[in-house]
């Protein structure tokens, strides 16, 4: 078995094969905030990925590997999918709600080529629209960094613990947007 | 080539060194027991300090490889949402006696965490634990400082190569989410924390 791991990291590390993000899982601050400031329940839109940086968005690398949403490849689908979850655990979702939140994800880049930092930066416009009318119209934006290792195999499970740290905070953001709260009554 | 000959050499050498891999211990929150319909109509806190939201824990894993994990970091998310179970509201609190954030919260209980785990696997070729274990000691508070209630509960969970190849943290996330339910029954049965 040994051997298997080790013919299997020589290839992981010459081949560029694909890596799979970790999911989303929900932040316990999250949870209180939209709890408490929440009062009405509210419905996922679609989050798109901007289209002139589609590419560079979705396209993730780790050292030399595509780094892949788990949510059909797409990192829009990633915040869609864990500001769903928020909700969700919150008890705040419907998908019937008038209140809608969709958005677009601008910015998405993530670095862990270092041996002792990694970096990762996100941009979001989020929208929310009430039965139809626009009520919040902001671009929200967090940088992020972790400890890194020299070592892939201690590095990857690094920034992927990391790169769920990002969309808990920026979503943190989002949450603690007093116009956002507001918005969504 | 010569790059490659000299990746084929060096890479095989790191991974006979003993390294640590981090991963995260904390249970899949889906999987935890939903709201309880009638809820406590009170409002609780829980309390863990700075010192130990960082804490940083190494425990062994297969192959002579170690573990590390955040522990506190981890259980915080399963720890809000069983309060959230039982009691109608509940603040992550910057200081579990400051009279005056509990005031202003209107705070009852505080709810003080201490978790150790423990981890293991024969494998000698795999790093993911195949035994872990959290033990949850939890201490309840009033909002004077004076402890109303304590319990010690401990989550064990075991998976082998085949149910852990998809989550190497498979079986830390079983002990976590054994540890949490069983803690919830423990403050559900609990008249003092009514």
């Amino acid at each position: 078995m040994r051997v298997i791991l080790l013919l299997f990291l020589c290839v992981l590390s010459l081949s560029g094969c694909a890596l799979q993000a970790e999911k989303y899982e929900i932040g316990a601050e999250n949870i209180q905030i939209l709890k408490r400031s929440l009062k009405s329940d509210v419905a996922v839109g679609k989050f798109a990925v901007d289209g002139k940086n589609k590419d560079k968005i979705n396209n993730l690398t780790f050292r030399g590997s595509t780094f892949v949403s788990p949510y059909n490849g797409s990192y829009g689908d990633y915040l869609q999918a864990a500001l769903t979850e928020d909700l969700k655990q919150a008890s705040r979702y419907s998908a019937k709600s008038a209140i809608k939140v969709s958005g677009v994800l601008l910015k998405n880049e993530f670095d862990a080529s270092g041996v002792s930092v990694g970096t990762a930066s996100i941009a979001a416009r989020i929208i929310v629209n009430n039965s139809g009318i626009e009520k919040y119209n902001k671009v929200v934006s967090y940088a992020h960094e972790w400890e890194s290792y020299f070592a892939a195999f201690s590095a990857l499970p690094a920034a992927k613990i990391a790169y769920v740290d990002v969309y808990r905070n920026l979503l943190k953001k989002i949450y603690s947007d007093k116009d956002f709260i507001n918005a969504c009554k | 080539m010569k790059r490659i000959k000299l990746l084929l050499v060096v890479l095989p050498l790191l991974v006979m060194v003993g390294c640590a891999h981090p991963m995260v211990i904390s249970p899949r929150v889906e999987e935890l027991p939903v709201e309880n319909k009638v809820k406590v109509d009170k409002v609780v806190g829980y309390y863990i300090s700075a010192a130990n939201l960082a804490l940083n824990v190494e425990s062994p894993g297969g192959g002579g490889d170690r573990l590390a994990y955040h522990p506190y970091k981890d259980i915080e998310g399963a720890l809000s949402k069983i309060l959230f179970n039982i009691y109608k509201d509940v603040y992550k609190l910057k200081s579990k006696t400051d009279p005056k954030e509990l005031s202003e919260k209107k705070v009852t209980y505080v709810f003080v965490p201490k978790v150790s785990t423990t981890s293991s696997s024969p494998s000698p070729f795999t790093w993911p634990p195949t035994d872990f274990s959290v033990t949850l000691d939890v201490h309840a508070l009033d909002s004077s400082g004076k402890q109303l209630w304590s319990s010690e509960v401990r989550g064990e969970g075991h998976a082998e190569y085949e149910q852990f190849k998809d989550d190497f943290q498979l079986a830390a996330r079983l002990a976590s989410k054994d540890a949490f339910i069983k803690l919830q029954k423990e403050i559900e049965k609990s008249n003092a924390l009514r």
